[in-house]
């Protein structure tokens, strides 16, 4: 079916006198771009790995790799990942499938808790958490203990476990965020055939609308995959104490070892090659799997999805929701704006220890947090729409026009974003100061954009091929045979059709650019300083109060976007 | 005659009026600190107010980002910092060693203890770091807190002591390296304090928070990191050891800087006892040079240098990986 579609499209544009259709044009472009934009930095960071100036040297990797923590490290990064992953997609699954197809009440209020997580950087959830269950003190724990005449603290948050956990609940909306709008635009007479063969709803469930989403969950639980393999806030916050390292906390712990040596900084590149290595085959493993069912599920006809009603579960299920919710997203978020709000950090939550100064310190008259606070706009907006129409495109050229090499395209996407921030920051200076066509962008706010772009492609590309497998090919040939172009067709099907993934798609971009720590941290040039800098720069500093009231800022500041975006871009009655 | 005179005079003093004109520095200078931002903002502020013409651009983050800031512009081929601040001395001589540094001499370098300068002139200390015990006012009181670092390896002090990892942290790598070259201490010193379950935080700064909340006794912290939480209101205090680790942060400036001449300037500038040197006290932050009027409770660096503990930070940046090794052997086990 692929071929006769691809042949079909070029036939059409030779017969209007063209010589290139769309999709040649599509397919051109997306390698181009990925080539230069998204691959590059990752490319500069393998070739440093090998060449140490003169020659070519795999010594040195195989030592690093094989070194015996650095073993221990990566036993525990794919631990934490795959346990995390597993618990944060069944999660995402179940709230996606509850909020998207039951008649569950408080929707409204509950999409808005999951895209909380989004919004706070890693190291503060997680310093949240610590806060709350740390095995030394934590609220939580003093509290049960005081409660409970406990004689040692019930929960230990600086444990393997204890890292797992925070990862699922800070990861989970990604898998729900995927699988919910690709839920919302199901075929509903699938599901219905089903019912009326005498299927039960459960039923139902496992066997027509799950396997039906398929491509939506595994490209959410692969983005979360990659997200935890290479994260490192929250191992760092909670695990280092006791001494529990991953490959992104050792890897940095490498090039800070480095003492201003590059050669040094080579050993980080070498361990940071082994995370590349591991999404790639993760890519290629997802890739054979879905190869094996067809997902294209909206065709003609389509019609909103039927919401199943709850009955007597309906309740009960709320209440476990919003209790989770609140456990799992709010109480964090309390716990920062608390923390903002202290005097001084350590002292405890009690009414006269409430202050504003640390707003009126990092906002009154604080020209350097006024010029970030713009430049994380111009940032998260750009690199937002710009990934979005790559990721659009990019999409459809790998799953509708099927090139040659389209899974080359699409690892080649998605690399970049296994890499630890700080990594793909060298990777960036190294190819974006006049290396590479004498182009140099760095030190201007240009870089920070180029590497967000390489950085997040991955979420708009994974969002948006997930909704683009649901969409049959025979919608956009009707549209065609209608006397449509082939751009109109695009213009007026197939994108209108995947438009809640493309909103969800931008956000995910959005949000994290406007919080991003550790790529722009290496990056920023006197006039682009970023959100992100000014909270690491105070939290560096040791002003964790500032830090956690800039953050606040910057939820706040999200959430109107948020607001503004979803305003203008909602569905307006009668179209 | 006289007219021709008059007017060669003229012509001479316009001359003279130009070319001081052309000496008032101007441009744009680029600083990589690791001082602090609010150091940083200081600096700048005083420096432009002298020096009108000027821009002082800023890099303030931690020293290890400063320098893989630097280390990937060197391999990448274009610098683009004037002046650079790391947190200690083998930054630097690492840097010197690589012959990547401009050798400058300050006028102001004089007034700086040979131990705290590079002897052929390629950096200076612009700022001291002082070890000392910082400790929770919530979790133990001042009777409890020893006068010297032997008081630590006690039964009170059971799984209460905290440390930032020297592989993140160059100062303590700088402290490790002090204690172990020490007769009094050496590497038993570590393999005591482990034994009495001290344990390990990535960064000063979560050492200073983990202290100020309540959850560690005390720790092994910087004065003016310490200090600055004090003035905050943090439940927190600090205090100096009888035998004292302390190094300056050194100011370098690295070849191939955009900027040479407005570089020497800013150098001056911040070991400037009038300039850089007094708005270090401000901070908390003991400047190098030796007389700065010094804010209640903190030492003088003529006086930091008769008592600390010597450390040859030459030795140190050569075996910097073996002595990290050998730490996270007895550490991280």
């Amino acid at each position: 079916m692929s071929m006769s579609f691809t042949r079909k499209n070029s036939d059409l544009a030779r017969m209007d006198g063209k010589k290139f259709g769309l999709d040649q044009i599509m397919t051109v472009l997306c390698f181009l771009i990925l080539t230069t934009v998204v691959i590059l930095p990752v490319v500069m960071i393998i070739y440093n790995t090998f060449w140490d100036g003169t020659k070519i040297d795999l010594e040195m990797f195989g030592r690093v790799i094989f070194r015996e923590e650095n073993l221990t490290a990566m036993k525990n990064t794919v631990i934490i990942a795959v346990i995390s992953t597993i618990f944060a997609t069944i999660i995402g699954v179940f709230f996606a499938w509850l909020l998207g197809r039951s008649d569950i009440p408080m929707k409204g209020l509950m999409r808005w808790l999951f895209s909380i997580p989004f919004m706070i950087p890693p190291f503060l959830a997680a310093m949240a958490w610590d806060m709350m269950f740390s095995g030394r003190g934590g609220y939580v724990n003093r509290f049960l203990m005081s409660i409970f005449n406990l004689k040692s603290a019930p929960f230990n948050i600086n444990t393997l476990a204890g890292i797992i956990v925070i990862e699922v609940v800070y990861y989970f909306p990604f898998v729900y965020m995927q699988v919910v709008s690709a839920l919302e635009r199901m075929d509903p007479t699938l599901e219905e055939s089903a019912r009326i063969a005498g299927a039960k709803q459960w039923y139902v469930i496992r066997t027509v609308t799950l396997p039906l989403t398929i491509p939506a969950i595994s490209s959410g639980t692969l983005l979360v995959l990659i997200t935890s393999l290479s994260n490192y806030g929250i191992p760092r916050m909670v695990g280092s104490s006791k001494n529990i390292f991953t490959l992104p906390t050792k890897i940095v712990d490498l090039v800070n070892r480095a003492g201003g040596d590059f050669q040094g900084i080579r050993e980080a590149t070498a361990l940071s090659v082994v995370l590349v290595i591991v999404v790639s085959i993760a890519l290629f493993v997802q890739r054979k799997l879905l190869k094996a069912g067809r997902y294209d599920i909206i065709k003609g006809k389509s019609m909103r999805p039927t919401l199943i009603k709850l009955r007597a579960a309906k309740y009960p299920l709320l209440i476990v929701s919003l209790v989770f919710l609140t456990l799992v997203v709010l109480a964090p978020l309390v716990i920062i704006v608390l923390v903002s709000l202290l005097r001084a950090y350590g002292l405890p939550f009690a009414w006269e220890n409430f202050t504003l100064a640390n707003y009126t310190k990092i906002l009154v008259n604080n020209k350097a947090v006024t010029d970030s606070i713009q430049n994380s706009l111009f940032l998260g907006f750009s690199s937002g729409f710009v990934c979005l129409f790559l990721g659009v495109m990019l999409s459809y050229v790998i799953y509708k026009v099927k090139p040659k090499g389209s899974g080359i395209l699409e690892t080649l996407a998605v690399l970049p974003y296994s890499l630890p921030g700080t990594v793909m920051a060298i990777g960036c200076i190294l190819a974006w100061s006049g290396a590479v066509f004498g182009i140099t962008l760095y030190n201007s706010i240009w870089i920070i954009m180029v590497a967000y772009i390489a950085r997040y492609l991955s979420y708009t590309l994974k969002s948006c091929s997930a909704s683009l497998q649901q969409v049959h090919v025979s919608l956009e040939d009707a549209s065609r045979a209608c006397g449509a172009t082939h751009m109109e067709s695009l213009a007026d099907v197939t994108l209108p059709l995947i438009k809640p993934a493309m909103i969800s798609s931008f956000f995910m971009v959005f949000l994290p650019a406007m919080r991003e720590l550790t790529t722009s941290v290496l990056l920023y040039g006197p006039n682009s300083r970023t959100l992100g800098v000014a909270i690491q720069n105070l939290r560096d500093n040791g002003y964790m109060t500032q830090a956690a009231a800039l953050s606040v800022v910057a939820i706040i500041i999200i959430m109107v976007c948020n607001g503004v975006v979803k305003f203008i871009t909602r569905d307006r009655k009668g179209v | 005659m006289k007219k021709i005179l008059a007017l060669v005079l003229a012509c001479m003093l316009m001359l003279c009026a130009a070319a001081f004109a052309a000496a008032e520095p101007a441009g744009n200078v680029m600083i990589y600190s690791s001082a602090g931002e609010d150091v940083v903002l200081a600096i700048k502020e005083a420096f432009e107010a002298k020096y009108p013409g000027v821009k002082l651009d800023y890099y303030a983050a931690t020293s290890g980002k400063c320098v893989t800031k630097l280390a990937t512009e060197f391999q990448s081929g274009t610098v683009a910092c004037d002046v650079f601040w790391p947190a200690d001395f083998s930054t630097t001589i690492s840097l010197k060693n690589n012959g990547q540094l401009e050798q400058y001499v300050s006028p102001f370098a004089e007034n700086i203890d040979p131990q705290f300068k590079d002897p052929d002139g390629y950096f200076a200390g612009a700022r001291m770091l002082v070890f000392g015990l910082t400790y929770s006012t919530i979790a133990c009181t001042e009777d409890e807190i020893p006068d010297n670092y032997d008081g630590l390896l006690t039964d009170n002090f059971y799984n209460q002591i905290l440390m930032s990892d020297p592989s993140g942290s160059a100062s303590t790598r700088a402290l490790v390296y002090a204690f172990v070259n020490n007769e009094k201490y050496g590497w038993e010193f570590f393999e005591n304090l482990k034994k009495n379950a001290a344990e390990l935080e990535s960064s000063s700064g979560a050492v200073n928070n983990k202290v100020a909340s309540g959850s560690y006794k005390l720790a092994f912290g910087l004065d003016y990191t310490s200090r600055n939480l004090m003035a905050d209101g943090s439940p927190i205090n600090y205090k100096d050891t009888t035998d004292m680790v302390a190094m300056a942060a050194p100011i370098c400036i690295p070849v191939g800087a955009p900027n040479l001449e407005l570089a020497k300037l800013l150098y001056d500038f911040i070991l400037d006892p009038q300039g850089g040197q007094k708005i270090l006290t401000q901070f908390y932050t003991t400047p190098v040079v030796s007389g700065v009027d010094l804010p209640e409770g903190m030492l003088d660096s003529a006086y930091i240098a008769e008592k600390c503990m010597p450390i040859d930070f030459a030795d140190l940046s050569e075996k910097s990986t073996e002595l990290l090794d050998r730490f996270d052997a007895i550490f991280k086990k």
